[in-house]
């Protein structure tokens, strides 16, 4: 069964999104603040994670470089989910090893989900504006 | 024919003593030759005495005397001729004189003796009231006393005076005169009369004062402009026409780090240097003077960050406008400012609208994703109604997600102090990326999207603007289209621009309504029935965007027929350069 790490400070999007998630059949491990994301990946390595950028502790982009620099870690798809909607901001999580970038309010739920399938089918392809 | 010099007495002895001698001779040889007591001796004697005196009389006398006449006559015609010349050449200076001199003769206690036709005119007295005067009558009291004292000295110790004098005429007014004074010496070396020559140079003196009256303005504007340059708070660098420096002002010393002596004559380049927004340094013809006097135009650079001569480096904002008098470019003057500060307040600001926009996205987020979780019926089944409610709510959620997001835009953009960045982009390359970015939009409305293949071009703008303007201008071509119809995108190359052109079938913009339709807010009475989200300010953001980088928009639109939307867009938007020069 595929696992997906949540990481994602804001209760109702975390309500959200587990919902959804475990209706697709995935397990779900939740991490609200940018170090509990690595007390998480210590407990269970994750098929995929969903990462918020503005984090207490540690904001998402810090969280990236951290993963993609850990051989253990950095394969491990990551799909950003974030409401800063700024190119710089898109344009810095893809450089730091993001594989896609939604904004929340933009997207349907439903959108995020099929992406996740697509990424744990191993079919990922970004659709983040470039 | 005598050789000496003729001699009247030398004459009348030889006369005497040859009359003598030849009597002598005469009685002589007539005593001896012929008889003595002859009645004809005294005859005979008178006869030859007369017979061989005449001759000497004649040859001694009478001949020389008259070659000696003659002699006197043609000197006295030479002496003459010679006076008449003189006569004639006098006439001449005297009438040269005459019109340009005033020429006055004293005797030698100073009175006036001879007053020509100048002095008269230009003193306004008559002759009589001159003859007899002396020269104080025309003192003008302008002048100190001492002058006329070092005159008279002068003159009447036989030496000539040359001076400038201010005198006054009979009715009142002045005038000046250049005088030369000389004295005419006696046998003993002592001043008998004085002859004058004034010239009158009233008009010069005039115009001296009158140039020494603008030289003294000129220097009071010249000290007031540099008070007035010191005293302002931007930086201003003026160079010649070769680009080197001649005026740096306060400011821009301390702006620059640099004193003024070191700047000048010297390049701007060679001194400060610059370096483009990627880091890399700027070569000197792009940089400002050298733009501003290649073009011809008024130059403004935002974008690059200039090195003080502590090395540090600060972004300055600067204007350089060519200076051209009479056709010529006689240099440029640079106007600029540190805009450090700006800077990190527009910095600030976007962090600030970033953060804003996250946070009243993040509720909206969450609204929305939890009513699509409900209405998936994840937490059990839905009643018709509780979905309909549902659907309202999302729509809603909707409408105000779209607000915030065209708000935050306009507030961003209405920030002003954006710098536009340069870039060049491919037309197909950003047409490619906005139906990749609003594929998903078009799906869900079943909106197909084409591109109209042509050949590519390339745009010097900032990319993300253009790109924004054409990504409001499809999404409405998507937003008020029916299903199963087609946005269709060209691009035309024209000589000076490239077009853009996105063709809907979809519900048009009724013609009583168009020229609302970029006003911020509006939406159109059938885009507000067709579909209720709309915040009314995609156009309005497409057009600012538009008039920042110099691209026109306008559109052919009927209602329930289709909206054809044109972006115009030269190939280089050449920001801050203007078609105005400074002109002196």
């Amino acid at each position: 069964m595929n696992n997906v790490l949540v990481v994602e400070d804001e209760e109702f999007l975390v309500r959200a999104l587990k919902d959804n998630l475990l209706s697709e059949g995935y397990s779900v491990a939740v991490a609200m603040d940018g170090e509990a994301v690595f007390d998480e990946l210590a407990k269970k390595k994750p098929n995929l994670i969903l990462l918020d950028i503005l984090l207490p502790k540690k904001n998402g982009f810090d969280v990236l470089k951290d993963l993609k620099a850990n051989p253990e870690w950095q394969l491990i798809p990551v799909i950003v989910l974030s409401n800063l909607g700024e190119d710089t901001e898109i344009k810095r999580a893809l450089e730091l090893g993001a594989n896609d970038y939604f904004v929340k309010s933009q997207h349907p739920i439903q959108e995020v989900i099929e992406k996740v399938r697509e990424y744990l089918q191993g079919k990922g392809v970004t659709s983040a504006p470039r | 024919m005598p050789p000496k010099e003729f001699s009247v007495y030398r004459s009348f002895l030889y006369l005497i003593v040859g009359i003598f001698a030849t009597e002598f001779i005469i009685m002589m040889t007539l005593e001896y030759l012929v008889l003595p007591e002859s009645k004809y001796v005294h005859f005979l004697d008178s006869f030859f005495l007369v017979i061989i005196v005449s001759p000497l009389v004649y040859f001694f006398t009478i001949k020389p005397l008259q070659s000696k006449i003659a002699e006197l006559k043609k000197a006295e015609l030479a002496i003459q001729k010679y006076a008449d010349e003189i006569k004639s050449e006098h006439h001449a200076i005297v009438q040269a004189l005459e019109g340009s001199a005033i020429v006055s003769m004293t005797d030698e206690k100073g009175s006036i003796t001879y007053a020509n036709q100048k002095f008269i005119d230009i003193s306004k007295y008559t002759k009589d009231e001159l003859i007899g005067q002396n020269h104080r009558i025309l003192k003008s009291g302008h002048q100190p006393p001492e002058l006329f004292d070092d005159l008279w000295a002068t003159i009447s110790s036989g030496k000539i005076w040359r001076g400038e004098i201010k005198n006054r005429a009979k009715d009142g007014s002045y005038y000046w005169v250049d005088a030369t004074i000389v004295p005419v010496l006696d046998q003993g070396g002592k001043p008998k009369s004085y002859v004058a020559l004034r010239i009158v140079i009233t008009e010069r003196k005039d115009a001296e004062e009158k140039i020494r009256e603008y030289i003294r303005k000129i220097e009071r504007e010249k000290t007031k402009d540099e008070a007035l340059l010191e005293s302002i708070g931007e930086g201003m660098i003026a160079t010649d026409e070769t680009g080197r420096i001649t005026t740096v002002n306060r400011a821009a010393e301390q702006i620059l780090g640099w004193k003024a002596e070191e700047l000048i004559g010297k390049m701007s380049y060679e001194m400060i240097s610059a370096v483009d927004e990627n880091g890399n340094t700027v070569p000197p013809e792009k940089r400002e003077v050298l733009v501003a006097m290649a073009t011809n135009t008024m130059v403004t650079m935002e974008a690059a960050q200039y090195t003080r001569k502590d090395g540090r480096r600060i972004p300055l904002s600067i204007t350089v406008n060519p200076v051209i008098v009479d056709g010529k470019t006689i240099g440029t003057i640079g106007v600029f400012r540190d805009v450090t500060k700006e800077r990190e307040l527009e910095q600030t600001r976007q962090d600030l609208l970033s953060l804003a926009s996250h946070q009243l996205r993040t509720p909206l987020s969450g609204t929305k994703w939890l009513i699509e979780t409900l209405t998936k019926g994840l937490h059990g089944p839905l009643t018709k109604g509780q979905t309909e409610y549902l659907n309202e709510i999302y729509k809603i959620n909707e409408r105000m997600t779209l607000l915030v997001q065209d708000m935050m835009g306009v507030l961003r953009m209405e920030s002003g102090a954006s710098p536009i960045k340069k870039g060049s982009v491919s037309a197909t390359h950003l047409i490619k990326n906005i139906f990749e970015t609003l594929s998903g939009a078009a799906k869900s409305k079943q909106v197909a999207l084409r591109l109209i293949e042509s050949e590519d071009c390339t745009i010097n703008t900032d990319p993300l603007f253009l790109q924004n303007i054409l990504e409001n201008i499809v999404a409405n071509a998507i937003n008020y289209s029916n299903p199963d119809s087609e946005a269709v995108v060209s691009i035309a190359k024209e000589p000076h621009e490239v077009i853009f052109t996105v063709k809907d079938s979809g519900i048009g913009i009724p013609e009583d309504e168009q020229r609302q339709i970029f006003e911020r807010f509006y939406r159109a009475s059938n885009a507000k029935t067709f579909d209720t989200r709309g915040s009314g300010l995609g156009l309005y953001i497409a057009n600012m965007l538009a008039s920042k980088i110099g691209a026109k928009l306008s559109f052919d639109s009927e209602a329930g027929k289709g909206t054809t939307f044109y972006v115009r867009i030269p190939y280089s938007s050449e920001e801050g350069l203007q078609e105005e020069t400074a002109r002196v």
